[in-house]
């Protein structure tokens, strides 16, 4: 499903706080990411069992914000789920995220925790397209 | 008969035809337990927001009467008892175990009543009927006794005419889910009946579900009267699973329980959002719980 109109402009604007240039490694885009935050960023990879069937979480506390990704996944698949959780982070997705009241979402909420999967997954694609060190159009044109 | 033409005395007479006649149907009922009309309201009345004190009973009731008497002839029959309540003024009258069954057993007879006069009827048209009525009991002075005493019972009007019974349809008086609601709100912080009220009436009114405050505490005390429909209601904003208040199901309640105590540690270790990629589950809320209380123990 394409991103709403909404979404987009969210999105682009998360963006654009970033300043994101080819060549960038994923420690600059958290550090970039903290920055807007206005908090650190933890990572932690983990192998807990518990985590098998979530490929990355985030948790924000008024201090700092964690980021968990599973250890068992391929590189590019942590990456992958690194970025995400950063996007939902950048949208400051914790306003319709649920601080303890995850069950008590109502259908609307669902509705929009789903567009707001949709715009960390778009965000997700979007930071490692921009920190690839080549361009789409030279990868198009060899 | 034109369905455009009716006589000055015609609507009255349908009423109190229609009314004799449930009436004569639900006395013929109750003719075991040798029950009047007013004795019939009266434990309905008790059963699904009592106890009350004799002049708040009598503001309940369609009586033209003091109910005294007829409460008198229950206690005799030992359905209703003096209680004790809030209130250490007034004396409040309870239903005892048996005259809790009395009314269910009324209610499984308003059922099939109900059933019988309307079950030929298309639903749209039942639907139909039972709003106008509603709108004309606008018209006089109930004090909010519909809301006070349906409300907590409502099931949607398909659900009510397709019921093989009336415990297909909603749970009288049931310990099990006054244990679990309580439960529920404890693990969930809500606090006192009235401020868990304050924080979950609001979800049900968006859901439809209008519930009084002095329902909620019957259903948190009593568990019940409380129709199937409204209890799936209720526990699906409380714990996202329609079925955790009034199920036996051993999974389902392990697993609800274990995420409602994932929260509760996340809000512990002071999380204020959190979000996944993929089922975040009890154990993964709660492991990300604890990898937050890490941090914040190794002085994030």
């Amino acid at each position: 499903m394409p991103l709403s109109r909404k979404s987009r402009a969210l999105t682009t604007r998360a963006l654009s706080e970033l300043q994101l240039a080819p060549g960038m490694l994923a420690q600059d885009v958290v550090d970039a990411v903290a920055t807007v935050l206005g908090k650190p960023i933890f990572l932690e990879q983990t192998v807990d069992e518990r985590f098998k069937k979530t490929t990355g979480s985030f948790a924000l506390t008024p201090d700092f914000a964690l980021i968990v990704f599973r250890g068992i996944d391929p590189q590019a698949y942590q990456m992958h789920s690194l970025f995400h959780e950063l996007g939902h982070l950048l949208c400051r997705h914790r306003e319709c995220s649920r601080p303890g009241t995850q069950l008590e979402t109502e259908a609307l909420e669902l509705v929009l925790w789903s567009e707001a999967e949709r715009e960390a997954e778009f965000l997700a694609f979007k930071i490692a397209s921009l920190i690839s060190r080549k361009s789409r159009s030279i990868q198009a044109f060899g | 008969m034109s369905e455009e033409e009716v006589a000055p005395s015609e609507l009255r007479y349908l009423f109190l035809a229609l009314s004799k006649e449930w009436e004569r149907s639900i006395l013929e009922h109750a003719e075991a337990r040798d029950l009047t009309s007013a004795q019939v309201e009266i434990l309905l009345v008790l059963n699904e927001s009592g106890p009350y004190s004799m002049q708040d009973l009598g503001q309940m009731l369609l009586l033209n009467r003091d109910p005294f008497r007829s409460v008198d002839s229950l206690v005799a029959k030992g359905l209703v008892e003096r209680g004790s309540g809030e209130d250490k003024r007034k004396v409040l009258w309870s239903l005892t175990a048996a005259g809790a069954e009395a009314a269910a057993d009324i209610v499984a007879a308003d059922l099939s009543l109900l059933q019988n006069f309307v079950g030929d009827l298309p639903t749209e048209s039942t639907a139909k009927l039972v709003n106008l009525l509603r709108s004309l009991q606008g018209k006089v002075p109930t004090l909010g006794v519909l809301e006070q005493r349906f409300s907590a019972q409502q099931s949607p009007m398909h659900e009510v005419l397709a019921a093989a019974s009336s415990t297909d349809l909603q749970v009288n008086r049931s310990p099990i889910v006054a244990s679990r609601l309580r439960q529920t709100l404890e693990l969930k912080n809500a606090g006192e009946a009235s401020a868990a009220f304050a924080k979950y009436s609001p979800q049900l009114a968006e859901r439809g579900i209008e519930l009084p405050f002095r329902n909620w505490v019957r259903l948190l005390e009593n568990g019940g009267p409380v129709s199937r429909h409204v209890l799936g209601e209720l526990s699906d904003v409380l714990t996202g699973n329609r079925d955790y208040l009034s199920t036996d199901d051993e999974n389902v309640l392990k697993d609800v329980e274990n995420h409602m105590r994932a929260e509760n540690a996340l809000l512990l270790a002071g999380v204020t959002g959190f979000g996944g990629r993929g089922a975040l589950d009890a154990g993964a809320l709660q492991a990300l719980a604890e990898l937050v209380q890490k941090r914040l123990n190794d002085g994030a």
